[in-house]
């Protein structure tokens, strides 16, 4: 059955569950790969989710309006010799989108996941 | 640094480059720029960390292959999304390639009827002839009425009359196999319009 585009996707929720645990330890500003690495112990996985799902996901839920992101400045970028960082934070209407989940998934575990609402 | 991990971060950024190239100038520097971070990142974290750059450069090549379905449907995503808020008027290459594509279509559909009714009219000269020929009599009746019902069926449901070539096509190219050399280029061009028929209605607009 073809999803539904308002509908997240089990990956975006734990990106969202990632962002709210990387949060509550101190670091509300992320950027993609710091996200990757918390997902991976989160999970216990063995590997780093892929680029291409990673960021399409990101994507996905900034047009939704459960993360916004800006560029870093690019001369503290420079300063420490790297490439610049796309920083992303969760917004509050991620937090009511987990709640929902959480108690969705308590009702149905098997199956729906929380609706995406337009930014 | 080892050739495994150069290896997979040039490929890495060679198919970002690929992959961006032709959408619209914001989404495909920010990408790019975004794969490049993470790419850094992910060396700098191997070093930090005490892993050979073997591992990290086999991680990053998984990294990047198993992205790969996911990086084609952003494309097309981003790729949809403009064209919906594209602006009110077309640019005149836009609009010809248009004409030519619904002109291709109408001669498609003029070159099903007449074959369809040619191969109509055949079969019933075959079944006529008698019991040797049924089975060519059959499938030239299967196919002419398919080809014929494809073009007002395309009004309704463009999706079904492509359907419907297809099987026209397949029913006649099974039996007379010693023509596949007509048959084949004839059938594609059928199809080409069938289904290009298909795609002619506006791109849905994606939701947030």
């Amino acid at each position: 059955m073809r999803r539904r585009s308002d509908q997240l996707l089990p990956l975006e929720l734990d990106i969202v569950e990632a962002a709210l645990d990387l949060r509550a330890d101190g670091e509300p500003n992320f950027h993609g790969f710091a996200l990757a690495k918390r997902l991976q112990q989160l999970a216990s996985a063995k590997s780093l989710t892929s680029h291409g799902t990673l960021y399409k996901a990101l994507a996905r839920l900034e047009r939704a309006g459960l993360l916004v992101s800006s560029w870093e400045d690019p001369e503290i970028a420079a300063s420490e010799g790297r490439p610049r960082r796309r920083f992303y934070q969760v917004t509050g209407q991620a937090e009511v989108a987990v709640e929902v989940a959480r108690r969705l998934q308590q009702q149905e575990p098997a199956r729906r996941a929380p609706k995406l609402q337009p930014s | 640094m080892s050739r495994l991990l150069e290896t997979s971060v040039a490929l890495t950024r060679a198919w970002c480059n690929a992959y961006t190239r032709g959408l619209p100038g914001d989404e495909r520097a920010a990408r790019r720029a975004e794969i490049d971070s993470d790419l850094w990142e992910h060396g700098h974290d191997g070093r930090v960390n005490g892993r050979s750059s073997a591992d990290v450069g086999y991680d990053i090549l998984v990294r990047f292959i198993t992205g790969v379905p996911a990086d084609i449907v952003w494309r097309r995503s981003i790729r949809l999304s403009r064209r919906a808020s594209a602006p009110a008027f077309a640019p005149v290459l836009m609009k010809g390639r248009k004409m030519a594509t619904r002109l291709f279509v109408l001669l498609s559909a003029a070159l099903a009827i007449v074959l369809g009714a040619f191969l109509l009219f055949n079969a019933v000269g075959l079944f006529i002839e008698g019991d040797e020929n049924l089975i060519f009599g059959i499938s030239q009746a299967i196919s002419g009425a398919a080809l014929i019902a494809s073009v007002p069926v395309g009004a309704r449901s463009p999706r079904k009359s492509a359907a419907l070539v297809a099987a026209a096509v397949i029913v006649y190219a099974v039996v007379h196999f010693w023509m596949a050399v007509i048959v084949v280029p004839l059938g594609l061009i059928l199809f080409g319009g069938a289904w290009l028929r298909s795609r002619s209605a506006p791109p849905p607009v994606p939701q947030a």
